[in-house]
């Protein structure tokens, strides 16, 4: 510790030796910028980011030399917040938008750098001047090669920066160390003129430098290195040495103009006994020369590696043109070259050259080889492909020709219809196959002649093809042929077919189709199938009484599993209620329609909850419940997925479960339940041996989510049942949250703080005086949420918000509102459960009391911190919160609050804090409700007017003036967050402001306008007035006084007021 | 000269053979000559590397050795080669070594990503075939660097990513062909938007985030941290930069983005038809990211020339109401192969399903094809990610791609991170 403080000594000292005089617009120095911009860092969006980066970037040299300098040794690791800022100042000025500020920053993080002393600081600011650095300061980074610290950094730093190729030339010329570094800039430079100096380099240099050399011969050479690689190459047999000769003699000749000279060379390579070697002379042969392009590939065709021929192949094409197909195909080759030949016509689509890969296909020679004709085939198209490919249908190649035909680059409807009336029977069972796989409509007379086929497999094949080509029209005929066989298999195939068939139909259209059927059949189980594609309510309900009553129920229920729609979760639910041996399967289904369903989180939550606490037997049921209970943010939720942690099956999964509900709500990170929760589930992520995920959950808990922690927190609260009454914790409650859940077959009223508030009714809830009601369900459980703080009440029911922000009222509402109380349910009739109910207590307002002083002068409180009683107007967006007014936007509220009373002359007293800066508010006096205060009445200004928004403000509309009337002395505000106590003393048409202490206006208003508070000619234009303008309420005798808010960012406190008039009054 | 397995078969002629192959591989049916059975090794087995997808050997290929930095994680393959697959597996501490091995003709690349090009350069210059874990390079011009290498050797590389050709493509509900074949069928019209999102099925893991104030701490003494750290900069060891966390720092890695990106992109680039084309625009919203750690983001967006889009939602977009994956002027699809236009499956029957691509890496290796995901494609995909990365690190809302040179417009920094250069004596 007392190191650290040593060093903020110092750090100040620094600071204060080099008081820094200038200031920026809202008269900050420098060193409160830098400081304002570390507070804010990390940025949380670009916009914030650039905002800083050029508020610091503005400061320029000392600005940036003082941010370097704050840096703590690395090892201490406190360094982010400068890191951030020195990468996002650097970043910022590296866009050419912003390079103006880029040579003050440079400075700044130059000279910081030259006081520093800490190795991995110094890398980390060689690697930031860098990005924005040019060739003028080569010389900096020049310097650092020989540090051995910073060489790595400083190579990085001149191969990156643009321009350093004539420094970097003149070091190797003049033979400067370190070689091996200057030899790989040479290489990323691509430098010229430098052969020479690289080449004398090589003699006796070790292996790492000679790696390096080479490496740059490959774009920094010409001849002598051709021939010093050449001798390298050889020397190491064309192997891949450690110094890379080899790969730095073919690059070279790639990169080389001579094509004499590497034709030769490339040539000699061909004799080589490395495959990818001579793979690399052939490209180097083919690309170089181009007029015996053609010949050379013809060649390597007969080249008995394959490696080497699809090389000539693969660049054929590039190097020899069009032309090169026809005349490889002209020409005779191996099978195995012939192989190589048809996949690349394929590959190429060479529909010119189908032809022989139809011949080849059919000659049936080799089987690699036919199936790559198939292939290719199919990937060139046209008729001729196509009737060969349904040739093939016929023998071992059907496979590899059906799904060539599949993907057939074309149409391919005639040929299959033409195919269904082929004699070869595998031709038309394929055909089959693909008719219905590809919906050829035009096929299903066809395809029912074919059903009724003297050959067993073909009939089969019919049938189980209708599904596809059978369309709306053929329903009724399918439902004949389904009525008339008892083949169950057949019955499968006709179920598909009539599904399909009718399925560009409305559900409504459908379900009556299939209702008719029904009615007159003898076997319905026939038409579930359909139902199930249906699953409207209708279709469920039908299903759901066959279930029930018909005598095919197993079939009922299949079919009620492939419903696709929400409405069948309840059925599927009670099934699983029912019957054991089909919870798994009923309720596994459930939680999927549950999840898929649009209902909202909380709601999902209880549908979720209600098939756990069925304790179905599968664990993966239960995970995948788990798994989809992550997705509903609440507090049950996570308590839920807590009770899964103890048993090893589930244990992972509702760990995960925990931990996702807690990173993501906020308002569950705090109290020692949840703590103790999340604790488990980070001994159950801590035992998971090698699984990565479990890694980062242990980092993401104990890093991200407990810190985060503060001290309020639900707690639960066992509710204590008598025969009128629950009792929800034997205390007194003042601000609170409270989550429970209930069901109820009667009536019954919770109480808040002692006063009811919730009626909860058998199928509706209702928040007392306010117009919220909500249905509830009427068999399940309901989910209740309720916050509580000072005169506010929200109210959310099974997720949807009821009310929010309400100020509550006692009963009768005449009554005053209690500022604490009791938690309790009345029983009013029927029946009333509750469970899982627990309670978050949050901070108790501070309420604000006169001091003996004002209290003897007859000051009146008029906000205490707990409710806005005396005021009126726009209570919604001025809320009462931890002993303050504050402005909120959340709420949707318009217009200003204003007090209750009017009044005339009077001490107004209150204290105000800027949250964010550029806040705008103000106090209006002597006005009326809905008009504006500055003009009806007076305005006293409240601003923060140095924040820049507010350039070419005028001083009458500074902080603390009467707009437009009275300039004020200019305020320099502290940094944001810091409370000002202001008084306003009205006395006729004398007004005093005063903030801390420190008058800031005292005047006349009279005076000021010289009683011409409008223009004397009933004009627009006011000469008298310092704003020019018409105030025509100037001079209202009395009014309310009012908050004349323009968003949010402001709070209020300690609001008291002193009536002048009545004390006279009472004086008198 | 040094006697290889091909040229010691050759020498010994079949009489040999049942000295050397194990008995069962020479069984009746299915027998596979041990000259055409492929070999492969595997750098980095610290994680993907020694996973069961990838730590296994069959006829057609087989596993004979193994390389690590990590002396504890190459024992656990060694072990696991023993125990699994009853092997004796060649350990290696230096790639360089495992690469040099004539018996050797796969070279499988899982080590972090701050390897993968180098590596891949290596592998081709040696003549191997290369199996590499995605993302296939960290910057724009290492990728450029793998291609040339690999066509300048006729090499045959798999970049391991699959949803372009099979499995259901994580939340989406669906595998990518259908989506292919519903995009390619014109349905949907032109141009589309793709958004890969938590509310279309995807996770960004941005738990995968890098700590911003890390102390040193001792380096452990089975780990070699320099030969880990290879080309990239220097940085003082903690744990946390290394093994499984290795992703929350942009010198190996880029989180979530760069990590799960090639993965969730790639089909998209597929679907689109754009395997040979870049963006023109990236377009980043963002809070700050550390020089050194990955943090999170808020929404990326690249557009292409013909204005299709592809949108990444990340943090702030979690709660977001039902967005489609696929959106069109006439035309959308959600999760679940959900779509506006109605009776969709039975209309896009009537279509040719899309060709057929080479997914047999084995096969490729033999027949001397591309595989499905290459270096070209691959590169192309990958690049998406990395030029977002770019933008982030630098705080830029936008950066604009020239195409044909790879390079970004009229920003110097950035192109600098194009081209990073590597930490000597590391080269590519």
């Amino acid at each position: 510790m007392k190191t650290i403080k040593l060093l903020a000594i110092f750090l100040l000292l620094l600071f204060v030796q080099n008081i820094y005089s200038q200031t920026d617009s809202r008269n900050r120095t420098k060193e409160t910028i830098v400081q304002d911009c570390l507070a804010q860092l990390p940025a949380k969006n670009l916009k914030s980011l650039n905002q800083v980066s050029s508020e610091i970037a503005v400061t320029g040299k000392e600005g940036m030399e003082m941010l370097v300098g704050m840096m703590l040794p690395a090892d201490q690791a406190k360094n982010a917040t400068f890191e951030y800022a020195i990468d996002g100042v650097v970043s910022y000025v590296s866009s050419q938008k912003n390079s103006s500020l880029r040579a003050g920053v440079q400075q700044g993080l130059m000279s910081g750098f030259v006081k520093c002393s800490d190795k991995v600081n110094r890398a980390f600011l060689v690697s930031e001047m860098a990005k924005i650095a040019t060739a003028d300061d080569a010389a900096f980074f020049v310097d650092l090669l020989s540090d051995a610290d910073l060489k790595n950094a400083a190579v990085s730093a001149l191969a990156s920066i643009k321009g350093t190729d004539n420094v970097i030339s003149s070091l190797i010329k003049n033979n400067t160390a370190p070689k091996a570094e200057l030899a790989y800039l040479a290489y990323m430079k691509k430098l010229r003129g430098v052969e020479d100096n690289l080449l004398s380099w090589t003699n006796g240099a070790d292996e790492k430098t000679l790696t390096s050399i080479y490496n740059a011969l490959t774009v920094c050479g010409g001849e002598k290195s051709v021939k010093t690689l050449e001798t390298a190459a050889k020397l190491k047999n064309f192997e891949n040495d450690p110094t890379g000769a080899t790969d730095a003699y073919l690059q070279l000749l790639n990169n080389y103009e001579n094509n004499t000279v590497v034709l030769a060379a490339a040539k000699s390579l061909l004799k080589c006994n490395r495959p990818a070697v001579r793979c690399a002379g052939l490209t180097l042969l083919l690309k170089k020369d181009k007029p015996n392009a053609a010949k050379n590939i013809l060649v390597s065709l007969k080249d008995d590696c394959a490696q080497y021929r699809n090389t000539a192949l693969g660049l054929a094409k590039e190097v020899a043109g069009e032309d090169i197909f026809s005349t490889v195909v002209a020409k005779r080759a191996g099978n195995s070259a012939t192989i190589d030949i048809v996949r690349w016509l394929g590959n190429n689509k060479r529909t010119d050259q189908l032809d022989y890969v139809v011949k080849v296909m059919r000659q049936h020679s080799d089987s690699t080889l036919t199936r790559a004709a198939i292939e290719a085939a199919g990937k060139i198209g046209g008729e001729t492909a196509l009737t060969a490919l349904i040739g093939e249908l016929s023998g071992k190649y059907a496979p590899d020709a059906k799904n060539a035909l599949l993907a057939y680059n074309g149409k391919i409807n005639e040929g299959i219809s033409k195919a269904l009336a082929s004699s070869d029977k595998n031709i038309v069972k394929h055909a089959l196959e693909i008719a219905s796989t590809r919906h050829i409509y035009n096929t299903y007379s066809t395809v029912l002649g074919l059903t009724n086929s003297s050959d067993a497999d073909i009939k089969k094949c019919a049938y189980k093809s209708l599904s596809g080509v059978s369309a709306t029209g053929n329903f009724e005929e399918l439902c004949k042929l389904m009525e008339s066989t008892s083949d169950t298999k057949i019955i499968g195939y006709l179920q598909s077919a009539t599904k399909n068939a009718i399925k560009p139909l409305s559900a409504e259209e459908q379900y009556n189709l299939a209702d008719k059927h029904i009615a007159k059949t003898t076997r319905p189980s026939l038409y579930y199938p359909l139902l199930a594609q249906v699953g409207n309510k209708n279709a469920v309900n039908k299903l759901k009484s066959e279930y029930i009553n018909g005598n095919a129920r197993e079939a009922a229920y299949k079919s009620l599993l492939q419903v696709d729609n929400i409405v069948v979760a309840d059925v599927l639910y009670n099934i699983g209620k029912d019957d054991d041996a089909k919870k798994d399967e009923a309720l596994g289904r459930y939680l999927t329609l549950i999840r898929k369903s649009r209902n909202n989180y909380m709601a999902k939550y209880l549908l979720y909850k209600k098939a756990l606490d069925l304790n179905p037997a599968s664990d993966v049921v239960k995970r995948n419940a788990l798994d989809y209970l992550a997705d509903c943010p609440c507090l049950p939720a996570m308590v839920l997925a807590s009770k899964y942690l103890d048993k090893e099956a589930t244990a992972l999964k509702a760990a995960t479960t925990v931990k996702t509900i807690a990173a993501k709500t906020k308002s569950l990170q705090g109290g020692i339940m949840v703590k103790s929760i999340l604790n488990k589930a980070l001994d159950v992520f801590k035992a998971q041996a090698n699984n990565a995920d479990a890694g980062y959950a242990v980092d993401e808990i104990n890093g991200q989510i407990l810190p985060k922690f503060v001290n309020e927190g639900y707690a639960e609260v066992k509710p204590v049942v008598d025969a009128e009454k629950i009792i929800l914790g034997d205390k007194v409650y003042e601000n609170f949250e409270l989550y429970l859940e209930w069901k109820s077959t009667g009536d019954a009223v919770l109480d808040l703080r002692s006063m009811p508030q919730v009626m909860l009714g058998k199928d509706i809830i209702s928040v007392n005086a306010s117009q919220a009601t909500a249905q509830v369900n009427t068999i399940g459980w309901n989910a209740l949420a309720i916050k509580v703080v000072n005169d506010r009440l929200s109210v959310e029911s099974n997720g949807v918000t009821l009310i929010d922000n309400f100020i509550m009222k006692n009963t009768p509402e005449t009554a005053a509102l209690l500022n604490e109380g009791f938690l309790d349910v009345l029983k009013k009739n029927g029946n009333f459960d509750i469970r899982d109910v627990y309670v978050k207590e949050l901070p108790s307002t501070p309420i604000y009391k006169l001091t003996p002083d004002e209290a003897k002068a007859g000051f009146e409180v008029l906000f205490d911190g707990r409710n806005l009683d005396k005021w009126q107007g726009n209570l919604t967006d001025y809320v009462p919160l931890d002993g303050n007014i504050y402005v909120s936007a959340k709420y949707g509220g318009t217009g200003n609050l204003y007090t209750k009373k009017k009044y005339s002359d009077f001490i107004y007293r209150f204290d105000f804090c800027f949250d964010e800066p550029g806040v705008n508010n103000g106090i209006g006096i002597r006005t009326n409700i809905g008009t504006d205060a500055a003009y009806d009445g007076m305005e006293i200004q409240v601003l923060d007017h140095d924040d820049p928004i507010y350039k070419g403000l005028h001083d009458y509309q500074r902080h603390g003036s009467v707009y437009g009337i009275i300039v004020p002395k200019h305020i320099i505000f502290d940094k944001v967050g810091t409370w000002y106590s202001e008084e306003i003393r009205a006395v006729g048409d004398h007004i005093t402001v005063t903030v801390n202490g420190d008058v800031v206006l005292d005047g006349n208003i009279r005076e000021a306008c010289q009683g011409h508070n409008v223009a004397p000619d009933g004009g627009k234009t006011n000469p008298y007035t310092v704003d020019h303008k018409n105030h025509p309420g100037l001079f209202n005798k009395d009014g309310y006084i009012s908050f004349c808010g323009h968003g949010v960012g402001v709070k209020f406190r300690n609001v008291r007021i002193l009536d002048l008039s009545k004390s006279k009054k009472k004086k008198r | 000269m040094k006697q290889n397995r091909r040229t010691f078969l050759k020498t010994m002629g079949a009489a040999g053979l049942f000295t050397i192959v194990p008995r069962k591989v020479l069984g009746g049916k299915g027998y596979i000559a041990p000259s055409d059975q492929l070999t492969k090794g595997i750098i980095g087995v610290g994680g993907i590397g020694r996973s069961t997808y990838h730590f296994n050997s069959d006829d057609r290929c087989r596993l004979i050795s193994v390389c690590d930095v990590d002396k504890g994680h190459l024992q656990k393959a060694l072990d696991l080669g023993k125990t699994k697959l009853n092997l004796e597996l060649t350990p290696y501490h230096d790639f360089r070594d495992l690469i040099k091995d004539p018996d050797l003709d796969i070279v499988h690349i899982a080590t972090p990503p701050h390897w993968h090009a180098l590596m891949a350069v290596e592998a081709a210059k040696a003549g191997k075939d290369i199996w590499c874990e995605k993302p296939f390079t960290r910057t724009i011009g290492e990728g450029k660097r793998v291609i040339e290498a690999v066509q300048r050797y006729n090499r045959i590389l798999r970049l391991n990513t699959w949803f372009r050709f099979k499995d259901t493509f994580y939340g989406l509900g669906t595998t990518v062909q259908p989506l292919k074949k519903l995009v390619d069928s014109g349905m949907l019209g032109w141009p589309l938007k793709v958004t890969v999102s938590g509310t279309t099925g995807f996770t960004w893991k941005f738990y995968w985030v890098g700590k911003d104030n890390l102390e040193q701490q001792k380096v452990p003494a089975e780990l070699d941290y320099d030969m880990w750290l290879g080309p990239a900069p220097f940085k003082p060891y903690n744990a946390h930069r290394v093994h499984q966390t290795f992703r929350g720092y942009w010198d190996y890695d880029g989180g979530g983005l760069t990590d799960m990106g090639q993965h969730y992109l790639d089909p998209v680039q597929y679907l689109l038809g754009k395997d040979n084309d870049f963006p023109v625009k990236v377009e980043v919203d963002a809070p700050q990211q550390h020089p050194d750690a990955v943090g999170i983001w808020h929404k990326i967006t690249y557009t292409y020339e013909d204005g299709c889009q592809i949108v990444l939602e990340g943090e702030g977009y979690e709660s977001k109401t039902k967005t489609p994956y696929i959106e069109g002027p006439k035309g959308k699809v959600y999760k679940g192969f959900e779509c506006t236009i109605p009776d969709i499956m039975n209309k896009l029957a009537e279509y040719p399903d899309p060709e057929p691509q080479r997914t047999d890496f084995v096969d490729c290796v033999k027949t001397r094809q591309k595989f499905a995901l290459n270096e070209v494609n691959g590169h192309h995909s990958c690049t998406l990610v990395n030029m977002a990365a770019v933008a982030l690190r630098l705080g830029r809302k936008d950066l604009k791609f020239d195409r044909q040179t790879q390079t970004f417009i009229g920003d110097d920094t950035a192109n600098a991170l194009i081209n990073q250069p590597m930490r000597g004596p590391w080269k590519i």
